[in-house]
């Protein structure tokens, strides 16, 4: 049963705002199987994004992490870990922005090669070859000329093709992607998806996905997890979840997007705004924006119970959305 | 490749900036009040050999004919002769630049051997006791004037440990290195706040950045990270820091070189516009200004050569 790759118990962030303490990220509990792409969906400022850079301890300067994180870094049973033990040694993480995210004063192919550079002891000649090796994977055409290019000097989509590689450069057992096609254009987004899919498929790789754009995630991802404000309010297999949400905030973002919509429908948003984190609710934090809001949702504490074998909600009244 | 047409344009700029500032330099003659022919030949000449100075000298040609030849001269490195010694100006110049060049090189290195690690200790532990007890230090050094610096270090360091002469310039390469040692340390405790100061908030912004995150998750080693991904994007904009600095610094060279008897160009200027030696304040005038020039030419170049994006931001 237990072919866990990854496992998050209990994950909580805090940072200090203004000398305030928030906690962005509020006990966020998940596991992730070999090979398997998770999707996490949310509003910005849902804590998504923060969830991922907590799994490998590259939060912002003061987050602070708390709570169990758990890799099968070498194939056993997954087990307690330090961000530094992982790092180029099984989990890489490919960022939003390409632009920002690589080093504009490193050529290309040596940003690439950093990763084998450091963990396999290639030499200088060895890692630039893997590095070139790493780009026509990727599908950058003549790889060898762009290896001695600028970041800068790139497209977009070549750009996070890069990151990509990067990321591949040290064989990840898992790759931790925010927000990867966002920056994108459309056409480039999908030979991004493209490619992450071709990957999983050849080096059994497993994917967790981030992103605010649920029609990216319903295309890519085997399961999907919506978060709001800091916790994880759903999570199931992906088609099961954007069909048939069992929280009133997944079947009011599902509301809110055109690709999923009827014909004649109009589109719905979401009334209010997303909870700021220094004044979440207490008791259910989507109750303040809930068309099904009851008095005792006021009251409810967290907890994602489960409602099948590989669905679960944190809502206390998931029946409300079975009515027509 | 565009970095270098870039470093080419801005070497053709250099050519029209030199002709303005020897425009400059010319005109200080001209507006000087008083008679430079008078000042030559004494007051006692009488109207003919005035007259027949001024016509040697060609000072009754247009102005601008007058300027033309000027720049020849300079092109041929010809600065006029020194109303006093009557010696040409570059020789008197040529000996004195040597010591500069000594007090600036070995002063821009100190600012360095002190402000980079400084910096990246400040920026990596900031907030913390380190990075407060390199501000406190910067403070003081910024709030201590150079000759008083000057003057302590003579006292405190070269009197009763006899390790540094307390002034003139050595012979040899070894006297050279320790007549020079306090002065350069003297100029680098003034600069090198500024330098810790641009360099700290650059490491900072950098440090916060998303390349530098890729880089952790890399998983090399902290001095490799920092080695790799993080000075030089910082360095970038120090180097014009650095360059601004060193305008500065010429002219903190003339305070301490005072200080120190050293018989360097800001001595020699101090020297020149005591006596009214016009020819020899113009050669002065000129060769720091070519310095600055120079230095700021250098940090575009040292920009274009550590940031390939140059090209695309000027």
């Amino acid at each position: 049963m237990s072919e866990h790759l990854l496992e998050v118990s209990d994950l909580r962030v805090t940072m200090q705002r203004r000398g305030v303490p928030i906690t962005p990220v509020d006990g966020v509990s998940l596991t992730l199987d070999r090979g398997e792409i998770l999707g996490i969906a949310g509003e910005s400022g849902s804590g998504k994004t923060l969830t991922l850079r907590a799994i490998l301890g590259l939060l912002p300067r003061g987050g602070v992490a708390e709570g169990d994180l758990r890799f099968a870094s070498d194939g056993g049973r997954p087990a307690p870990y330090v961000p530094t033990d992982v790092h180029g040694h099984g989990i890489s993480i490919v960022f939003q922005e390409p632009m920002t995210a690589l080093n504009p004063t490193m050529r290309v192919g040596d940003l690439i090669a950093e990763g084998p550079r450091i963990h396999q002891g290639m030499n200088k000649a060895d890692a630039r070859a893997r590095a070139i090796e790493l780009m026509r994977l990727v599908g950058i055409p003549t790889p060898e000329r762009r290896a001695r290019m600028w970041p800068h000097q790139l497209s977009g989509g070549l750009r996070q093709r890069v990151m990509v590689a990067t990321a591949l450069s040290t064989e990840p057992k898992l790759v931790l992607c925010d927000e990867p096609t966002t920056a994108l254009d459309v056409s480039v987004q999908d030979q991004i998806l493209g490619l992450l899919q071709d990957l999983r498929m050849r080096f059994d790789m497993a994917i967790i996905f981030v992103s605010h754009d649920i029609a990216v995630l319903g295309e890519l991802c085997d399961r999907l997890a919506i978060m709001y404000a800091g916790q994880i309010v759903e999570i199931g297999p992906t088609d099961d979840v954007i069909s048939r949400p069992n929280h009133p905030y997944t079947a009011a973002l599902m509301a809110s997007v055109p690709s999923f919509q009827g014909t004649s429908e109009e589109l719905q948003g979401i009334p209010g705004h997303p909870p700021d984190p220094a004044a979440f609710a207490s008791g259910c934090r989507f109750a303040p924006r809930c068309a099904f809001a009851r008095e005792d949702c006021k009251e409810a504490s967290y907890e994602l119970t489960p409602t099948s074998d590989d669905r679960a909600t944190s809502c206390i009244h998931p029946e409300v959305l079975a009515q027509p | 490749m565009g970095r270098f047409s870039f470093i080419a344009k801005r070497l053709l700029q250099v050519i029209p900036m030199m002709l303005g500032i020897i425009l400059v330099v010319f005109l200080l003659l001209q507006i000087t009040p008083g008679d430079p022919v008078r000042q030559i030949v004494g007051l006692r000449a009488t109207e003919e050999q005035l007259d027949e100075v001024r016509e040697e000298m060609s000072l009754d040609d247009h102005v601008l004919v007058q300027y033309g030849r000027y720049v020849a001269l300079i092109a041929q490195g010809d600065l006029g002769y020194s109303y006093k010694s009557k010696q040409p100006v570059t020789s008197l110049i040529r000996d004195r630049m040597v010591v500069t060049a000594w007090l600036l090189t070995a002063g821009i290195f100190l600012t360095l051997l002190i402000s980079i690690p400084a910096a990246i200790a400040a920026a990596l532990y900031r907030g913390r006791a380190a990075d407060q007890v390199i501000r406190g230090a910067g403070l003081l050094g910024l709030s201590m004037p150079a000759f008083w610096v000057g003057v302590m270090l003579l006292l405190l360091v070269a009197l009763p440990t006899g390790w540094f002469p307390p002034g003139g310039f050595g012979e040899t390469f070894g006297e050279r290195i320790r007549s020079i040692f306090l002065p350069a340390l003297t100029l680098a405790l003034g600069s090198s706040p500024f330098i810790i100061r641009s360099l700290r908030a650059s490491m900072i912004s950098v440090l916060n950045s998303d390349y530098v995150a890729t880089g952790r998750a890399s998983g090399g080693s902290r001095r490799r990270l920092i080695r790799r991904f993080v000075f030089r994007n910082a360095a970038v904009s120090s180097v014009t820091v650095l360059a601004l600095e060193i305008g500065f610094l010429l002219f903190g060279a003339v305070v301490i070189e005072t200080t120190f008897a050293l018989p360097g160009l800001g001595q020699g200027l101090v020297l020149a516009a005591r006596g009214r030696d016009l020819p020899a304040i113009q050669g002065y005038t000129l060769l720091f200004a070519v310095i600055v020039v120079a230095v700021y030419l250098l940090s575009d170049i040292a920009q274009a050569m550590l940031d390939p994006r140059v090209e695309i931001e000027s």
